[in-house]
């Protein structure tokens, strides 16, 4: 009896380390799943904030912005659909955040990709800049947005933004594949402000981290500014 | 007796019971170790071949990936082989042509070859001075043709001199073909572009000729984006004294004012700031001052949450844009645009000279939307450019221009500077059309010929803007 409980239990004890084993080998690597938006009554946040303030400014809503979606927001997004031709849900979901004229894609959902091929560069643009200087303070993000337009314009380097940033050995987020993260609404305000013409840099086409940066190269040519943790040249 | 042989027994049988018990455990003990071994065995080989299974699919997969990204790199270098090949039959074609219809296509095929060029040699490496300085011969010469074959359609035919140009261009080219064929020995010879050792490491040295001071590059001024005339433009409207940085951090205290006001370093970029930061409405404001002079040029910080006021933005935003452009000194000021996006709102002013809208000189008000607060300025183009013009009057009226254009105009057209290739301006009458989607017509006021038409587009994320 003794002998037999012990092999099954050892066979048992074997088949479970396969099974591990197997498991192991098997399982992909979990994807991030970034799910949809909406909002409805319980929702904070700053977008919720952003839809309050709309509503209050068309007059949907009175009171105050305080990024908190209760039964008053609620009541003033079923008086908007239904002024609107929407179904009146309470819920903001895509179409009515279209209509409120804003965006539910912030950083905790992809915003969605191709769309208005003018959104491209500033879009693709954001995403550089948070992938490379999402802790740099604001200013820092413009320089490296505006960095990126100024190799456009110059003639050493590719003639449009994709060309720019995908130029091979470029940037450092697209081969660490940080280029590929959402970026947040400051990185997107950053991409716009540098398609607007800000340029606090004047014309850099270069920048680096002086405590990181190895490249003899890079760190042999003339600094002209410095914001944040990056030297601009 | 009885008695003993019942008290004999139990002992027989206990002692017979630790003899079976001694002869059994080892028995048990082999099987289990024995177990344990081939269970051991049995998940070591399962996991080896497991393991060994993904690394062929993975070394499967990495050579087909490689087999990819080599397809890219060796389609792009055999393009950029034809299109070396092209540049350089046309340039030698121009160098004999004489017919002004003629020069001006090969001139096209000259830039559409050199277009397509400048996009494949961007897929290569992007340090290394070489491989920049073959780009900006690209650039330029695609640039130049452009501008050539602009102003041949104008009836103007080569001169001697952009001839010799051409020529002295077409010899470069075939530096620069050369530099490409280096390469070519390496994959005639069974090189691929990727991995270690490959192609892609020797493209810096085959252009490496590029780089070296004695090659000799003409002078490349002419009227286009790329023409050496707009490097180390100076700003021509940063005049006075140089400031300290002290009188600096007074001028952004009194603007502003802000008391914690930090001084950032200088910056040498193409125009001289002094750069400081001060904390403002829960984020980090930045300033900077022209160094010659201590004006404004720009401001810039994030959005803050703006209190939530019910505002009619449009016409407030350009109200405060103006008034804060005159509080920094910048006076008689017009808004010509203004576009919102993200709960910002930018409004563009330009400076009107004799009823001229000035174009060139645009300063940027970036506004928060719901209280017109202003979180940026921007006067890098006036610093650039402005100074006072010597206007010619137009030859053509008003309602002679109009005239010229297709669709009716939705207000009367009005007189503007506005900027032309490279460094030249131009005044025009502008006129607002609609016809499916809105345009900006100039027409030279000079010549009345169609100087430039500027199309509106509108994207939630951008706002609106022209293009």
């Amino acid at each position: 009896m003794n002998v037999k409980k012990l092999k099954i239990f050892i066979i048992a004890t074997a088949a479970l380390a396969l099974c591990v084993c197997l498991m192991c080998a098997l399982t992909p690597e979990s994807a991030e799943v970034a799910d949809a938006v909406t909002l409805k009554q319980g929702s904070t946040g700053s977008l919720v904030k952003t839809m309050q303030t709309k509503l209050i400014n068309w007059g949907y809503l009175s009171g105050k912005a305080d990024g908190i979606f209760g039964s008053k927001t609620k009541a003033a997004v079923i008086y908007f659909q239904k002024k609107n031709g929407l179904v009146a849900d309470g819920i903001v979901g895509t179409k009515t955040a279209q209509a409120l004229g804003m965006s539910l894609s912030g950083s905790t959902s992809k915003p969605a990709s191709g769309g208005n091929s003018n959104s491209a560069d500033l879009n693709l643009l954001a995403h550089v800049v948070y992938g490379e200087a999402r802790g740099e303070p604001y200013t820092g993000q413009v320089a490296v947005a505006a960095v990126v337009l100024n190799r456009v314009r110059s003639s050493s380097f590719p003639n449009s933004v994709a060309g720019v940033v995908y130029q091979s050995g470029a940037f450092d987020c697209v081969s660490d594949g940080q280029i590929n993260l959402s970026p947040n609404q400051n990185a997107i305000n950053a991409a716009r402000d540098a398609l607007n013409g800000w340029d606090p840099t004047y014309g850099c086409l270069y920048y680096y981290n002086p405590r990181t940066a190895t490249s003899k190269w890079m760190l042999s040519r003339t600094v002209k500014l410095n914001i944040g943790n990056h030297a601009f040249c | 007796m009885a008695k003993k042989k019942e008290v004999q027994c139990p002992q027989i049988i206990e002692v017979q019971d630790k003899k079976s018990k001694k002869q059994r455990s080892p028995r048990v003990i082999k099987t289990a170790v024995l177990g344990v071994v081939i269970g051991l065995m049995a998940s070591a080989i399962a996991g080896l071949s497991v393991a060994l299974y993904y690394s062929t699919v993975n070394v499967r997969t990495h050579e087909s990936y490689q087999r990819q990204m080599d397809a890219v790199y060796f389609r792009t270098y055999y393009d950029l082989i034809d299109g070396a090949n092209d540049l350089g039959i046309s340039l030698k074609k121009l160098g004999v042509s004489t017919s002004p219809k003629m020069q001006q296509s090969l001139l096209y095929e000259v830039w559409s070859a050199a277009s397509l060029a400048e996009n494949d040699l961007g897929t290569f490496q992007s340090e290394g001075d070489g491989l920049k300085k073959a780009q900006k011969f690209i650039n330029q010469l695609g640039d130049y043709s452009h501008a050539l074959a602009i102003r041949v359609s104008d009836g103007k035919p080569l001169s001697a001199e952009e001839r010799e140009k051409l020529v002295k261009l077409g010899e470069i080219a075939e530096a620069y073909l050369s530099a490409l064929e280096k390469i070519k020995e390496d994959v005639d010879g069974g090189k691929l572009f990727v991995g270690d050792g490959g192609a892609l490491e020797g493209i810096e040295d085959a252009f490496s000729r590029f780089a070296e001071p004695d090659f000799a590059y003409p002078e490349m001024i002419y009227d286009g984006p790329f023409s050496d005339a707009l490097e180390g433009r100076t700003p021509v409207a940063l005049t006075g004294e140089e400031i300290s940085p002290e009188e600096g951090e007074q001028i952004v205290k009194k603007y502003f004012g802000a008391q914690d006001v930090t001084f950032a370093g200088e910056g040498k970029g193409d125009i001289s700031t002094l750069n400081y930061t001060f904390r403002a409405d829960g984020g980090e404001a930045f300033v900077q001052l022209g160094k010659m002079g201590g004006r404004v040029i720009t401001f810039n910080m994030s959005s803050y949450d703006a209190p939530a006021v019910r505002q009619e933005a449009g016409a407030t935003c350009q109200e405060a844009a103006i008034a804060y452009a005159e509080k920094l000194g910048f006076h008689d000021m017009r808004t010509v645009w203004s576009s919102s996006a993200d709960g910002e709102c930018v409004v563009n002013l330009a400076p009107v000279q004799d009823g001229v809208v000035l174009y060139p000189d645009l300063v940027k008000v970036k506004l928060s939307e719901s209280d017109s607060r202003v979180i940026g300025f921007d006067a890098t183009h006036y610093a650039f450019n402005h100074k006072p013009r010597e206007l010619a009057s137009p030859a053509l009226t008003s309602q002679q221009a109009e005239s010229r254009l297709s669709v009716p105009p939705v207000r009367e057209g009005r007189l503007a500077l506005i900027p032309m290739r490279g460094t030249k301006e131009a005044l025009c009458f502008e006129f607002e059309c609609e016809s499916g989607g809105t345009y900006f017509v100039y027409i030279d006021a000079l010549t009345g010929k169609e100087a430039n038409i500027l199309y509106v587009i509108d994207s939630e994320s951008q706002g609106m803007r022209t293009a």
